[in-house]
């Protein structure tokens, strides 16, 4: 747990007010909401969790920003493809991680293409939110 | 695969949705009354109110009920229903969020139903042929499985999904019959799995009762 501190303690960008890295959750399905919200809030993530793109795309029009964004694939009224590439296109550069339960290269390919910084299948789990981590922190960095 | 498995037992869909795991309400100290201020008999020597037996007795069954917990897990790793994904839900309990396995799997269980009704209904469709639906319920239904660790559900929702990406719909009803039975299983297991949990926590908390 030592390692976890210091890579979550590590990053750049956190809350000011908190001085915690923040993640946004990006899913329509209520059993990964769950899941992921207690994933991160167990490393110590200050997280929020909004149910499609459209929903992250305002969240993030109210003025919000978060170190990073787990943006799952299928989702209603906008998708994740959708979603990450008008985030990149309003100029958000923070780390966007695709994470969905398709394994079809072609159907990821397009994914990552819309601007990801990573993509992890799903389950998501602790060993591979730290790989994520290690990325935020590296992009902090830069 | 359905012969490896024993009979999933009275399972129907429309009725599972009525059915809540709950841990115990009541605390080992109402249970078995120790701990009241009128007249407290010696903590060990008193009979809980509820089963009758001796309060020492009623501790030693933690131990047991915990052996029968991991017998069960163990039967359903070796059976390939669950997977280590389960564990990892289980790590995340703790006693900021005592009851966090039993809420997750009582959204799923929640979710999953609402999905096989969908998928039943747009297969029993006399003109069907909105796959593309399908497919959506069917993500999501792989996605919610493979997060708590149910394997088995998963892999039948994987292969119904290519079937449906094929409108295949023959093999889209071969599976959901074989969906449905392997979640009536799963759902059965982990029912049980709860409920010796529940007398595992009120056996534990009369071996170890609160001090006044």
């Amino acid at each position: 747990m030592d390692d976890h501190h210091q890579l979550i303690n590590g990053v750049a960008g956190r809350n000011p007010e908190t001085n915690k890295i923040t993640a946004l959750i990006v899913d329509d399905n209520m059993v990964n909401q769950t899941i992921h919200h207690r994933l991160l809030h167990s490393l110590g993530i200050e997280n929020q969790v909004v149910g499609n793109g459209k929903e992250a795309i305002d969240v993030h029009c109210s003025g919000k920003i978060f170190d990073l964004i787990l943006m799952d694939l299928d989702m209603p009224v906008m998708n994740g493809i959708e979603a990450t590439r008008k985030l990149r296109a309003m100029g958000i550069r923070n780390t966007i991680v695709g994470v969905s339960s398709r394994s079809v290269n072609e159907h990821i390919q397009e994914f990552v293409e819309a601007g990801l910084d990573d993509y992890q299948e799903k389950p998501l789990t602790i060993s591979k939110l730290l790989s994520i981590l290690r990325k935020v922190r590296n992009q902090a960095e830069l | 695969m359905t012969d490896m498995l024993p009979a999933a037992g009275s399972c129907r869909v429309g009725l599972m949705s009525q059915r809540r795991i709950n841990l115990p309400q009541q605390t080992a100290r109402e249970v078995t009354g120790y701990g009241d201020r009128r007249s407290p008999p010696p903590a060990l020597l008193c009979r809980g109110s509820k089963t009758g037996l001796p309060v020492w007795m009623l501790g030693l069954g933690a131990d047991r009920l915990r052996a029968d917990m991991n017998r069960l897990l163990a039967l359903l790793f070796h059976q390939g229903v669950l997977d280590e994904q389960f564990l990892q839900l289980q790590q995340l309990q703790d006693e900021s969020s005592p009851n966090f396995v039993s809420e997750v799997v009582n959204i799923y269980f929640h979710e999953s139903e609402k999905l096989l009704r969908n998928l039943r209904g747009l297969l029993m469709e006399r003109e069907f042929s909105d796959y593309k639906k399908m497919g959506i319920h069917l993500n999501q239904f792989v996605g919610s499985s493979s997060s708590i660790g149910a394997k088995r559900v998963r892999n039948v929702c994987v292969a119904f999904r290519a079937a449906s990406e094929q409108n295949n719909r023959a093999g889209c009803f071969r599976a959901l019959e074989l969906l449905e039975h392997e979640y009536c299983y799963l759902k059965n297991k982990l029912h049980e799995l709860f409920q010796i949990e529940q007398q595992r926590v009120l056996a534990a908390g009369i071996r170890y009762p609160m001090q006044n």
